[in-house]
């Protein structure tokens, strides 16, 4: 059925499973087939064959077999050709003239003799060599056939859907000497002699009323002798091709063969019959036939003439014609097939599609853009930036009003001075520089005092930081100071660098210093501990005083909470800003106190400086600083007077 | 002019140019304001990689591995403080790649902990503990006098404030509220009667009196940091006088 070629030897198709060999000889009335097997009728044959058939059988009359219910359906019985209805195939043949009535009464061919051993011997057809001549009847008949050439008989084409399935290997050909073109003989033969295949019965045709229509696949067939391709028939067939019956999967061919053909092949199974039940017409619903679109339904794929069909080029479907084609179905847009019709809305859902509908044209409107109001100038914050700048510059370069200096001294600055002065000489001084560089102006200006205290004491300096921009600040500063005092950089002080790691460091700078900074700073390279002023520090005990300059409460907290166990009663001491100091103090005021000096604010490093006796930079900047900060009262009381007039302006309005 | 000189000179030149970019903000938020924050960013944050290969990873990792070399290995010194620390930032760098992510979580979990426990533990040996002692001892005029020098009344006040305060910050910080009226104000006023009439005074008023103390030692700190960037103003204001006289006098020299 599925033409594919399968060896001599086996029985059964490697693709389609259709039996390639018969399950027994034909017509033995010992080896009658079964139902499935079963022999065409008498009635159902062409006089000719049913002759024929009796001459090699010695069965007269086969009766049509009763119908079986489960097997056959009515359909197919009813579709079956008699002897009033050939098949279509058939009746294309050419009718036989009266001449080519079939062989002659009591001459049976040879391979038809063999196929009959249990013939009577009063009928037993003459033996006949393979190679023998042929008779006088077959060789008119296959004269003519080869004077009209043969084009024209469908029995080639027939055939050629029928593979190897009626071929059987032991019938002899009839003809062996006979040039049998290619593709004849590799075609089936259905079981028929050749000179059946030659000479189809012309006159039949004529007997049997109009010819149908050739199909277009038999045309086609027909043209195309030696096509590659497999011709598959269009599926969809315009409206002068006869429709096929039965099952369409199984194609022209099983169509056009007869049944008995058919049940010769592999005994497949028979469609199944047409068992619907006969259903009544379904009744739609009002509201669903309200919604079924009618009107608006339309059908997405156009069904083309034959002829304007296009051969598909590609995939598996490659060289078939009629393919539907996927494209419209898939891509093209069409009509939704529900919602076409008139829907009915509660009165719920129809105000809130209106409420939808108002939402979206609010959307859609343009909105109309409002001239944004001219920001107004910050004219508060220019007059409070131009009086702050006028009352720190005035006092700088004009030499403005000048503050008297404080004459009170801070209490604790007499603890620090003495903690100074009470240093040990032979031991450094750690000095922590851990503010940013934007406290800078303000924390030098109260370190410095500090740091020229501790250097006219002859103490040695080694400053630190626990942050990356530590080590220069603390080099612009200790630089300064130590210019004024004739301080020589790795002999009166050493900058130790760069402590990474926050507390966890501080506190193992703490326990081994030596073993927290490898690389100080500005030093002439390698440990800094190597310089001969840190040789006998080894530990935080070892300096006379650990000084932290910080503008940070969290910074001030960590060196007092981390250290205490490691400074063996050294004295810590804390500068400060003066906005860090509230925190730290309680440190320091403490019973038992962390800190054990602080110095914070500028009033404080200018008292300092009052008491060593010298002008520093805490007292050049003194005027500007006092002038400034009472300008910042001043607005600050002021802001504090507006907020009062306006809270009770709005508490009596309430 | 020395190279010294003149690199000194251009130096400040760059540094008063940059400090009237950063005052500009007091105009408003402009281009130069933000061109100076950006060169600060970055130059800082240039300087902080350069600082951390220089004084760690270099003295700290890098040269001890080369040193060594494969006889690293074999010291369990070494192991400690130098591979140790190397397996540590492989992991740590690890975290760059979303599937070895995990595997940095052991150096951070080492910090975390290592830290927190630093901190934690100094905290309260050194903080909490002192500072309850301190604050107990405090009221002690027996303990306090001879430091202070305090005596009679004016010790009397100065404990007053200190025990008053300090009860009524603590709470202050009292971690109940209403659940039925998780809005409600924090205070309610009640009216009292007193000889010069009826007030009426927030309820409760321990709290109320933490919250002013609190209030009095934001406002200290405030009055502090604002006297810091007065003296900082202040600074930058000699600074541009002095660069101009440096800049005017180098370009212009006295006859």
């Amino acid at each position: 059925m599925c033409r594919t070629p399968n060896p001599a030897d086996a029985e059964t198709c490697k693709l389609c499973g259709a039996r390639l060999k018969p399950t027994g000889r034909l017509g033995t009335p010992s080896e009658e087939p079964d139902s499935e097997m079963r022999l065409p009728a008498t009635a159902e044959l062409p006089p000719w064959l049913a002759r024929l058939r009796k001459d090699v059988t010695g069965r007269g009359v086969i009766p049509p077999e009763p119908p079986d219910k489960e097997e056959a359906p009515p359909e197919e019985e009813e579709a079956s050709p008699s002897s009033e209805e050939s098949p279509e195939w058939l009746g294309g043949m050419r009718p036989a003239d009266s001449e080519e009535e079939g062989p002659p009464e009591g001459e049976v061919p040879a391979w038809l003799a063999e196929q009959a051993p249990a013939a009577p011997p009063s009928e037993a057809a003459p033996a006949a060599d393979e190679a023998g001549p042929v008779p006088d009847w077959l060789a008119r008949i296959r004269a003519k056939a080869q004077a009209e050439g043969r084009a024209e008989a469908p029995a080639e084409e027939v055939p050629a859907a029928e593979p190897a399935a009626l071929q059987t290997p032991s019938m002899p050909p009839v003809e062996p000497e006979a040039p049998v073109p290619q593709e004849s003989a590799a075609e089936p033969t259905l079981g028929l002699p050749d000179w059946l295949l030659g000479a189809p019965p012309e006159a039949a045709t004529k007997t049997e009323g109009p010819v149908p229509a050739e199909p277009s696949w038999l045309k086609e067939a027909g043209r195309e002798t030696g096509g590659e391709l497999p011709h598959v028939p269009a599926l969809l067939m315009d409206g002068s091709a006869p429709a096929p019956v039965g099952d369409a999967d199984i194609g022209p061919i099983s169509v056009d063969v007869p049944d008995w053909m058919t049940d010769l092949q592999a005994p497949a199974e028979a469609p199944p019959p047409d068992v619907r039940p006969n259903l009544a017409p379904a009744t739609l619903p009002a509201w669903l036939e309200a919604m079924r679109p009618v009107e608006t339904f339309r059908s997405v794929v156009e069904i083309e003439p034959e002829e304007d069909q296009t051969v598909e080029a590609a995939g598996p479907l490659a060289g078939l014609r009629g393919v539907l084609l996927a494209e419209p179905v898939m891509a093209m847009p069409r009509t939704p097939s529900v919602g076409g019709g008139r829907l009915e809305v509660t009165e719920r859902q129809f105000a809130q599609a209106e409420l939808l509908h108002r939402l979206v044209e609010e959307e859609q409107r343009e909105a109309k853009v409002r001239p944004q109001p001219k920001p107004r100038p910050p004219l508060l914050r220019w007059l409070v930036t131009i009086v702050l700048f006028v009352a720190a510059a005035v006092p700088t370069f004009a030499g403005g009003p000048a503050f008297p200096l404080p004459r009170l001294q801070p209490r604790e600055l007499d603890v620090l001075a003495s903690i100074v002065d009470n240093a040990p000489v032979g031991q450094p001084v750690l000095v922590v520089f851990d503010y940013e560089a934007g406290y800078a102006g303000e924390l030098e200006a109260v370190a410095s005092p500090l740091i020229d205290h501790v250097l006219s004491r002859g103490l040695k300096l080694a400053t630190l930081s626990t942050r990356p921009t530590g080590p220069p600040l603390a080099e612009r500063l200790v630089a300064q100071v130590a210019a004024r005092h004739g301080a020589v950089r790795s002999l009166d002080f050493v900058h130790l660098g760069y402590l990474s790691g926050g507390p966890t460091a501080v506190q193992l700078f703490a326990a081994a210093p030596t073993q927290a900074v490898f690389r100080g700073y500005l030093g002439p390279g390698g440990s800094p501990w190597l310089e001969p002023m840190l040789l006998n520090v080894h530990s935080l005990s070892d300096f006379g005083m650990v000084i932290v300059v910080t503008t940070g409460t969290e910074i001030a907290r960590t060196w007092a909470e981390q250290t205490q166990a490691w400074l063996g009663g050294r004295p810590l001491v804390m500068v400060l800003s003066a906005g860090a100091e509230p925190l730290v103090r309680p440190y320091y005021e403490s019973l038992q106190p962390k800190v054990q000096g602080i110095l914070s604010g500028l009033p404080a490093a200018v008292s300092y400086e009052l008491r060593l006796g010298q002008v520093g930079p805490a007292a050049s900047r003194w005027n500007a600083f006092g002038l400034s900060l009472m300008l910042v009262e001043v607005f600050l009381v002021a802001g504090l007077l507006y907020g009062l007039v306006v809270w009770i302006v709005q508490g009596r309005k309430a | 002019m020395t190279d010294a000189a003149l690199l000194e000179l251009l130096g400040t030149a760059v540094a008063a140019l940059l400090t009237i970019m950063v005052l500009s903000y007091a105009i408003g938020d402009n281009a130069f304001f933000r061109l100076a924050a950006y060169l600060f960013i970055g130059v800082a944050a240039g300087y902080a990689g350069a600082v951390a290969w220089h004084d760690v990873l270099e003295p700290r990792l890098v040269a001890p591995l080369i040193a060594a070399g494969p006889a690293i290995l074999q010291d369990s010194t070494q192991l400690t403080q130098v591979v140790a620390p190397i397996l540590l930032v492989v992991l740590l760098l690890s975290k760059v790649a979303p599937t070895m992510g995990r595997l940095g979580g052991l150096p951070v979990a080492l910090m975390v902990g290592v830290g927190a426990g630093v901190v934690v533990g100094g905290a309260i040996t050194g903080t909490l503990l002192p500072q309850t002692v301190a604050a107990m001892d405090s009221l002690n005029p027996a303990v306090v006098a001879p430091q202070t020098g305090e005596t009679g009344v004016e010790r009397l006040v100065n404990v007053v404030i200190v025990l008053l305060g300090t009860v009524s910050t603590l709470s202050y910080f009292r971690l109940t509220g209403r659940r039925d009226q998780p809005d409600a104000s924090r205070y309610s006023m009640r009216p009292v009667r007193t000889p010069v009439g009826t007030i009426s005074i927030p309820s409760p008023i321990l709290p109320f009196i933490g919250e002013m103390f609190i209030a009095l030692t934001f406002g200290v700190m405030f009055a502090g940091a604002l006297a810091a960037v007065v003296v900082v103003l202040v600074e930058r204001l000699q600074f541009l006088g002095g660069a101009v006289n440096v800049i005017l006098g180098t370009v212009m020299p006295a006859p």
